[in-house]
């Protein structure tokens, strides 16, 4: 993110500063909104999820040290409660991907774009399920059909492409959010064009925004985080 | 007719899981009566699930009507002994979907369908028998597979559709199950061992599955030492109240304290503690 920041104009640099200056708390509750709200699953969030551990950690230290030393217990009760909700907010967003991943195993796995996307320990746990559920569909199915029809991934033998994968629906309606102002979108994702001017369905968004759009067409915003999903 | 299947469906619920569905009367044939019923007893349902967090009633019930709506006409397949080439057969499966509308029921229903799926894979079987026959036989004519436009290669053709959409079917009822079979580990499984009335309902493969699973997501959260399966709800307070659905005596120790878990008792706890509790159904959270 910050290789380009060179050419970013002021404005730009100021959106970007405020961005610094927001919480790894709240930027994790904006991973953990985007994670549920999007239908593919979204690149894991690495650093904030360390940085998140330690926090949690650190204050969950704190907290001991509040009951040892027998502070005013509705302190010590104010900071569990805080503690409580960032715990929940990382395991809801670790367990949000996981469960993507359980239903969209074979896609994931077979798209290089969806396998970048994920952290060691998912994809070891991705490579598992797969594991998994093909020897239970083969014990179970597979193994007791025609030879040519034993394939896990295609209908039967004569099949050109993989076509027995659930995929994500892409096309679905999210409700958008936008955070930095967006350059003229097209309702359908073209990209702006010469012959742009002669259209005008296109719409900007601006900070507040709030849109319900096709997720396909804007997937690029959401990466860039000029929108997000609430 | 649909009724008194609807009505063989639900008893068979009932009689499964300790009885929660037992509290109505059919009167068999009579099907206004019997929707009337079904639907009290799922409004009924429902507002259990809410009230005990136990994951195996949580699953929305919503289905059972729609289940009964096609298991009524479970025709056996129309397999007209096929003979002569031109004779194009086409044996409908009709019960193949209705394996799979009585997934998303309430309760998770046994693997009874082996028999039926005995039955669809012989069907797959004999589909691919006579495809090959078919085939056999155009080349014998000296025809080209690909490209003669026969009726032979439309025969060949139908019978293979039908054999990928009985694949497409059994694949899907075992992939639903596997669905629901997950859904169980994340919500039971990592902590202890399923009731035994969930466990008689799977298939050899499926309680190995369950295992397998339920060892990755083990392996996972071991990796980031971090248990993903607590926490499952927001939130709200870090204390909750509690009331013992089932006698724990006083084995058990939450957060270095000792209490008596006596049937019926009532405590506050911390949700942390008590919230495994709650998923085996042990106990109850109480809302003012």
């Amino acid at each position: 993110m910050a290789s380009g920041a060179g050419e970013w104009s002021t404005a730009q640099m100021d959106d970007y500063e405020t961005l610094i200056s927001t919480t790894d708390v709240e930027l994790l509750k904006r991973a953990w909104r985007n994670e549920k709200a999007a239908p593919e699953i979204l690149p894991f969030e690495e650093a904030l999820v360390k940085r998140a551990k330690e926090q949690i950690q650190l204050m969950e230290e704190t907290v001991d040290e509040f009951a040892e030393s027998g502070h005013d217990p509705l302190i010590a009760s104010l900071y569990q409660m805080d503690l409580d909700r960032a715990q929940f907010l990382l395991r809801s967003y670790l367990r949000v991907r996981l469960q993507k991943i359980e239903k969209l195993m074979f896609y994931i796995w077979k798209s290089d774009t969806y396998h970048h996307r994920l952290s060691t320990e998912e994809e070891k746990f991705a490579e598992r399920c797969i594991r998994d559920i093909g020897k239970h569909l083969e014990e179970t199915v597979l193994s007791k059909l025609p030879d040519n029809y034993q394939s896990l991934l295609k209908q039967s033998i004569i099949s050109e492409e993989d076509d027995m994968v659930p995929e994500p629906q892409l096309d679905a309606f999210v409700v958008a959010k936008c955070q930095r102002a967006t350059r003229p979108l097209f309702l359908d994702g073209s990209r702006q064009s010469a012959g742009f001017d002669n259209r005008d369905d296109h719409f900007q968004m601006v900070p507040g925004d709030l849109c319900i759009l096709r997720y396909r067409p804007f997937q690029e915003e959401l990466m860039s985080g000029n929108i997000s999903l609430v | 007719m649909h009724g008194r299947k609807a009505y063989e469906l639900v008893k068979e619920f009932a009689s499964g899981e300790k009885g929660h569905l037992k509290i109505f009367n059919v009167e068999e044939g009579s099907n206004v009566n019997f929707w009337l019923v079904l639907s009290g007893c799922i409004t009924r349902q429902r507002n259990l699930c809410k009230r005990r967090l136990n994951p195996v009633l949580a699953m929305s019930p919503c289905s059972v009507i729609l289940h009964t709506d096609e298991s009524g006409k479970f025709p056996e397949s129309r397999k007209s002994s096929s003979s002569g080439a031109h004779c194009i057969v086409v044996p409908v499966i009709f019960y193949t979907p209705g394996m799979m509308k009585c997934l998303r029921g309430v309760l998770f229903l046994p693997f009874i369908w082996n028999e039926l799926f005995e039955r669809v894979i012989e069907e797959c079987n004999e589909h691919h028998n006579a495809l090959q026959s078919l085939i056999r036989k155009m080349q014998e004519e000296g025809l080209e597979v690909q490209t003669a436009r026969t009726a032979d290669h439309y025969g060949a053709l139908i019978h293979h559709l039908s054999l990928i959409r009985n694949k497409r079917c059994l694949m899907a009822y075992v992939y639903n199950r596997a669905e629901i079979i997950r859904d169980l580990a994340w919500k039971v499984g990592l902590l202890h061992e399923l009731p035994r009335e969930i466990q008689e309902k799977f298939s050899d493969s499926e309680e190995q599955y369950f295992k397998d699973h339920s060892k990755s997501l083990k392996l996972y959260m071991s990796q980031l030492s971090l248990d993903v399966n607590v926490d499952m709800v927001p939130p709200k307070d870090p204390y909750i109240k509690v009331r013992v659905l089932e006698d724990l005596g006083s084995g058990i120790i939450l957060s270095d304290k000792f209490a008596n878990f006596a049937r019926h008792s009532m405590h506050f706890l911390k949700r942390t503690d008590a919230e495994q509790y709650i998923a085996r159904g042990l106990m109850e959270e109480l809302t003012s």
